[in-house]
């Protein structure tokens, strides 16, 4: 394990992209955070059910915005594991692993590993960011609850990683990896408005979207029940971690049988 | 040049000839209808420079990728070190396929250090210098792979294939991109290192490359192998007598009544196959007939003229 981390490791800190997009993410996070603050304003004017905007910034609410605000940074984040991926088999170092001596499933545990890493990362981030405004913006230090949704947003990182990943290994070309990859997610959703909400309740990205959902979300649900007048199915938070678990070992199982199976 | 560095290896020179290192019985690789490996099978043994010939297509890379574990064979077996196909015998083979892969931002070192890692060196710090030394590359070591040039880069992946000083080493075209003298330093680096009993098994379609380094060949064509043998056996005995004279026509009349093969290579010139005549019993042929040549020397058979008979015996 040390080994693969190492040789990762050697790997990412030579790589300009990655420091690039790492400060990216970490320059953007709050700068979107106040976008976000803005729209839910702009929603606030005209359905007066939640409640005021100055919350958001303030615990517990504070670690539900800035895990629903880093959720995009997660659709972002997944062209670092794209290029990440994709460059081992342009530069062919891969096979060159494969051929000095890493197994095949050395290749996949070493890219969970970064696809790890860079989850523990990211979730540490939004944790740091969470933890600042809350504690300068909050009438009371509330540290704990809500703070799990720290916890979903790292599954939800490692899930669309994965999927990234999969992609990846599968197309092996950057650039069609990730159209297919937001294609992918566009396709979810418009499939959603044909199929009966009990199906498209089990479909991956819509759970992974629900990790972390928008804040007051609560809310926003019973004015939209009432507008419908039918009830909104809604897993509870183990169901829909369960199912974002069950899609990201399957991400990694398609991976590695396509590695075993095919040819490098 | 580099192998003036070859005092900093320290190699086991006390290999035991005859052990079997490779084992590969029927083996076939299909890529949808395209058959590029057709059932071949072969045996390389310990301290022997095995060279695999054939032209570009014939399936040399093909063959090398499946024994390397990239590729997965369609059928078939093979066995490192009587140890099957396990994938902790690759630690023990340093190997260079195609082309060298290296990743384009980093320099030789790290690039070094990586495949330090995979196969776990010890001292890898000392072991990358010993390689860049080996290959020339100490002044070039903090430079960017990207900004190497073909031959650079093709010592670059010689180097890492030696970095953990394995028992075999693989290599496919080694002296591709390589300018005169660098194919020459990887020749005599070659030799070197199979007088200290490495055992390499070498994939090239330059046939005087080859013949200079190996000691048995298998030639291959449209992914079967058609010959296997030493290359004393597949160059055999057989010598081209060259006559030069400004009477070849009397010449070719004299041996045509004699039944032996011959090729005009110009107006002045012709070579007599020699298997069944020697150049004294020729001259004397010749002499008695009043015919006195201005040259005439014999040539023995080169591994290109062996490959092309065999290569054209294949297609009657």
């Amino acid at each position: 394990m040390r080994q693969l981390i190492s040789i990762e490791w050697i790997k990412l800190k030579k790589l300009s992209a990655f420091t690039w997009i790492i400060l990216l993410y970490m320059i953007l996070l709050p700068l979107w955070m106040w976008v976000m603050n803005l729209w839910f304003g702009s929603i606030n004017q005209q359905i007066a059910i939640m409640p005021d905007t100055k919350t958001l910034w303030s615990f517990p609410t504070v670690w539900r915005f800035v895990t629903y605000s880093g959720s995009y940074f997660n659709l972002f984040l997944s062209v670092l594991i794209v290029v990440l991926t994709t460059n081992e088999f342009s530069s062919r170092t891969m096979r060159q692993h494969v051929i000095d001596g890493l197994t095949k499933r050395q290749v996949i545990l070493s890219k969970f590993l970064v696809i790890l890493g860079i989850s523990i990362f990211v979730t540490f981030y939004a944790f740091l960011i969470g933890l600042i405004f809350g504690l300068t913006q909050s009438a009371k230090i509330d540290l704990y609850s809500n703070i799990h949704y720290v916890g979903l947003f790292f599954v939800q990182s490692l899930c669309y990683f994965s999927f990234a990943f999969l992609l990846s290994i599968l197309i092996k070309r950057s650039a069609l990896s990730l159209i297919i990859f937001y294609g992918v997610i566009i396709l979810e959703f418009i499939v959603s408005f044909f199929i009966p909400q009990i199906v498209y309740a089990f479909f991956p990205f819509k759970n992974f979207a629900k990790l972390t959902p928008i804040p007051f979300l609560e809310q926003l649900v019973v004015g939209m029940e009432a507008d419908m007048g039918e009830k909104i199915i809604q897993f509870d938070t183990w169901q829909v971690v369960s199912i974002s678990l069950f899609f990201m070992m399957l991400f990694y199982s398609i991976s590695y049988w396509r590695l075993k199976k095919g040819d490098l | 040049m580099f192998f003036s560095f070859y005092s900093v290896l320290h190699l086991n020179k006390t290999a035991i000839m005859g052990e079997s290192i490779l084992n590969v019985s029927n083996l076939t690789k299909n890529f949808n209808d395209l058959i590029a490996v057709n059932d071949i099978s072969f045996e390389v043994k310990r301290g022997e420079i095995y060279g695999i010939l054939g032209p570009n297509g014939s399936g040399k890379t093909t063959t090398l990728g499946i024994l390397l574990g990239i590729l997965n064979a369609s059928s078939g077996s093979f066995s490192w070190f009587e140890n099957g196909e396990s994938n902790a015998n690759r630690l023990r083979i340093g190997a260079m396929l195609e082309t060298p892969n290296f990743y384009p931002y980093m320099n030789a070192i790290d690039n070094l250090r990586i495949v330090a890692r995979i196969r776990k060196i010890a001292h890898e710090d000392e072991a990358i210098q010993r390689v860049l030394a080996i290959v020339d590359l100490t002044t070039r070591a903090k430079s960017k792979f990207k900004t190497y040039s073909l031959g650079m880069k093709q010592r670059l992946a010689i180097g890492a294939s030696l970095l953990s000083d394995p028992e075999v080493l693989v290599f496919d075209e080694p002296t591709n991109g390589l300018d005169p003298l660098g194919i020459a330093d990887i020749r005599a680096l070659i030799q070197n290192l199979a007088s200290q009993g490495k055992t390499i098994i070498l994939a090239s379609h330059i046939l005087d490359e080859m013949e200079k380094i190996c000691t048995k060949v298998s030639i291959m064509r449209f992914g079967q192998i058609l010959k296997t043998d030493t290359l004393d056996n597949i160059i055999g005995n057989r010598e081209s007598i060259h006559l030069r004279s400004n009477e070849m026509n009397q010449i070719k009349v004299i041996i045509n009544t004699k039944n032996l093969d011959f090729k005009e290579q110009s107006d002045s010139e012709i070579v007599v196959n020699g298997t069944l005549i020697s150049s004294a019993e020729l001259n004397k042929l010749l002499a008695n007939e009043g015919i006195f040549c201005d040259e005439i020397y014999t040539k023995k058979q080169s591994l290109e003229t062996a490959f092309l008979d065999i290569i054209n015996s294949s297609n009657k």
